[in-house]
């Protein structure tokens, strides 16, 4: 059997290929990425990293983990935390893997609990995402934070080289999706991911509640997890913050109140839904 | 009586500034402190965990976290 490592060695040459026409998220631009074409999330063919860094603020049994954060993402999220980065796939320091990767063995070495490939989106970077998997000591705990956007393409390729999927289910409905987000048929692809991932790795669901956005977002996720998804982790996280553009949207101008954090909680024990710190 | 909590302007704020300053090098937490007091975090790194955690030594998300013991260490 492969090692990790060299599994994912094995498919850069196929990742990098399928940037020529690119497929990798579910927009499916098919543009040529190789020959410096742009799709939705406007990013080349190699990433940018904004920060690589030991952090204490994931769930709490991934943490110490070590964060590598690559520039740009496929979704438009007028409420993101890291817009600057995330919307921008040139924003940041070129990637160095072999950087990465003793950092990383350093981090491991001095507590760290897993190494942690996130954004703006990692795949939307797939064959860079490779090259660090490449770079990782062979036992390190390898955790893919997406937002579930990605095709059945990008899936096969990751297949088996992340221990756990730290999943997004953002919006519950398709509208506050394409409002939000700009993206269409939402609820349909993430729910894809969720399921293939679910089957494929440990996967944790996290879902940001967002202000005013209870019944329309979190009711309808915490309903189809209890449904679906009953045995999985789902990270509740209440502390949204109205950064980057969310006062595009009166509601996202504040953040959550504890009577409003209260109830989603409520309801999740509700449900039964496995929260996790 | 109405409290305004604070709406930071895309690109324009502290953290903004900081973020594209320090992310080379140097690890960085962004926080938001809300006129109530509240203190929101995010890419919480080890060292200000512990801060945020003396500053409030009963808020039990940081402290799970502050106190989060090394790997090897457990």
């Amino acid at each position: 059997m492969r090692s990790r490592p060299a599994l994912a060695q094995s498919r850069l040459a196929a990742a990098r290929a399928a940037l020529a026409d690119c497929r990798l998220c579910a927009h499916q631009c098919g543009v040529n990425r190789l020959a410096g074409e742009l799709g939705r999330c406007h990013a080349g063919p190699s990433a940018r990293v904004f920060s690589a860094q030991v952090e204490v603020g994931d769930e709490l049994e991934l943490v110490p983990t070590f964060a590598i954060a690559l520039s740009g993402c496929d979704l438009r999220c007028d409420f993101c935390l890291t817009g600057a980065e995330s919307w921008n796939p040139r924003a940041g320091q070129p990637l160095r893997p072999e950087v990465l990767g003793r950092r990383a063995a350093a981090a491991l070495a001095d507590g760290a609990r897993s190494v942690m490939l996130l954004g703006g989106e990692p795949t939307v970077h797939l064959p860079s995402a490779l090259e660090i998997v490449a770079t990782m000591p062979a036992g390190a705990k390898l955790v893919w934070k997406t937002n579930a956007h990605g095709t059945a393409q990008a899936r096969e390729l990751l297949e088996g080289l992340f221990d756990v999927w730290l999943a997004d289910y953002k919006f519950g409905n398709d509208i506050c999706a394409e409002r939000l987000a700009r993206v269409g048929n939402y609820s349909a692809i993430v729910r894809e991911n969720l399921l293939w991932a679910s089957r494929h790795s440990e996967l944790i669901v996290r879902h940001l509640l967002m202000p005013g956005h209870l019944e329309c977002c979190w009711r309808p996720v915490a309903e189809w997890l209890a449904l679906e998804l009953p045995d999985t982790k789902v990270s509740l996280r209440p502390a949204f913050w109205p950064a980057w553009h969310a006062d595009r949207h009166t509601e996202l101008r504040r953040t959550v109140p504890a009577q409003e954090s209260e109830r989603a909680f409520d309801l999740a024990r509700a449900l039964g839904l496995k929260l996790v710190p | 009586m109405s409290r305004r909590r604070p709406r930071p302007k895309p690109g324009t704020g502290a953290s903004q500034k900081r973020r594209k300053q320090g992310r080379g090098g140097r690890a960085s937490t962004d926080i938001l402190i809300l006129s109530d007091g509240t203190v929101l975090a995010h890419n919480l790194t080890p060292g200000m965990a512990k801060v945020l955690h003396k500053l409030n030594p009963n808020d039990a998300t940081i402290r799970a976290r502050a106190e989060r013991k090394p790997k090897e260490a457990q």
